[in-house]
């Protein structure tokens, strides 16, 4: 009997031991590397990094602006228009001090960019662009170009945008806009979405997770 | 000597206490209370400006403010900002409602003044001059131009 109950025992401490060594198993198996969720504030991570097909528009700078513009560098995207009175000039001033940021933390400018796409290309005119971003940061860039070509990548990226009707007084337009920033990889794919309200301390420690995880 | 003296702080008191009633008299039409006001610098070539304010009501009765005007702009309006469909949609507001001895926000990425076709240009330490429309009453303002770091 004493031998009995001895195996019986041994028996329930190996069941034990087996069975919590495959639950920790399992448990490190799914935070392994590949799988492990980043700890982000904000910013939404893509399951799988989205392609964009190429599409052609223009920066300030009269200069082609392309998928391959996209290339070699983090971009931070927001798709607004220069007549916005609240939240493109806001969200504006917030990249200028995730800029700002960035910089304090010594991390290489020349590897990110920061693009205001505008959704009202009747308006904003190249010119007008120009001194729009500019008068942010002379960094940062202004891109615009054919409506058919802007259709085309911000459906792509699930921006929406919507003209209501023309003011009779003023002949002024409000273009209704999704207030998203979009944070593109150096592969030049959609990789993360922050969604409003912005915070450029937020945005910049979401940025550097996201970016380390990038690179290792 | 004295003489002199006596027509002098005379004038002089007049004077502050002519100012002391009209300020006075100026409050007593005032019916909100409106605290940290300004307006964010914007770059030059944008004709349309915002305003952010605290709009607070110290009466036991509710203030509807039914219009906003400026002398500087074509046309000012109250807008909300409202998330609809996955879009940021600003919507005017023909009245905007001050509840008795409470108060509305007017702030970044909420409700604010839109103030539209800038007839003059505003740069940092500018004031814009607002007038606030409640019925019969009226309550002017001036917001302070305020460059964003």
């Amino acid at each position: 009997m004493p031998t009995q109950a001895l195996t019986n025992r041994t028996f329930v401490v190996i069941l034990l031991l087996v069975s919590s060594l495959a639950f920790f198993a399992g448990y490190e198996l799914q935070r392994s590397p590949k799988n492990k969720q980043l700890d982000t504030q904000v910013a939404e991570i893509l399951p799988k990094p989205r392609t964009l097909s190429n599409f052609k528009l223009l920066n300030h700078q009269q200069q082609a602006f392309n998928q391959q513009s996209l290339r070699d560098k983090w971009s931070l995207a927001f798709f607004g228009y220069t007549n916005c009175p609240d939240i493109c000039p806001n969200t504006m001033i917030v990249m200028k001090q995730f800029w700002k940021k960035l910089s304090e933390l010594n991390i290489d400018l020349d590897l990110v960019q920061i693009v205001f796409v505008s959704v009202d290309p009747k308006r904003d005119t190249i010119g007008l662009l120009k001194d729009y971003v500019s008068y942010f940061n002379t960094d940062f860039i202004g891109v615009t170009g054919d409506m058919s070509e802007i259709e085309k990548l911000t459906q792509e990226l699930e921006i929406l945008y919507g003209y209501e009707e023309a003011d009779k007084a003023t002949g002024n337009y409000i273009v209704n806009h999704s207030a998203q920033i979009l944070l593109l990889n150096p592969a030049a794919q959609l990789h993360a979405i922050l969604p409003p309200p912005h915070d450029a301390g937020i945005i910049t420690a979401d940025f550097i997770t996201i970016k380390s995880h990038y690179e290792n | 000597m004295k003489t002199r003296i006596l027509p002098t702080l005379l004038l002089k008191l007049s004077v502050i206490l002519s100012l002391f009633i009209t300020s006075n008299a100026l409050h007593a039409t005032e019916l909100l209370h409106i605290k940290k006001a300004y307006s964010p610098e914007a770059p030059p070539v944008v004709k349309i400006l915002a305003g952010y304010m605290e709009l607070h009501n110290p009466t036991s009765k509710d203030i509807v403010i039914t219009g906003v005007s400026s002398p500087d702009f074509e046309h000012v309006e109250i807008h909300s900002m409202v998330m609809r469909d996955g879009m940021m949609h600003m919507d005017r507001q023909d009245t905007l409602v001050v509840p008795a001895k409470g108060q509305v926000n007017l702030e970044p990425g909420d409700l604010h003044v839109m103030f539209i076709n800038k007839l003059k240009s505003f740069k940092d330490g500018d004031h814009i001059p607002l007038t606030i429309q409640m019925g019969k009453q009226s309550q002017s303002l001036s917001l302070p131009v305020r460059k964003s770091e």
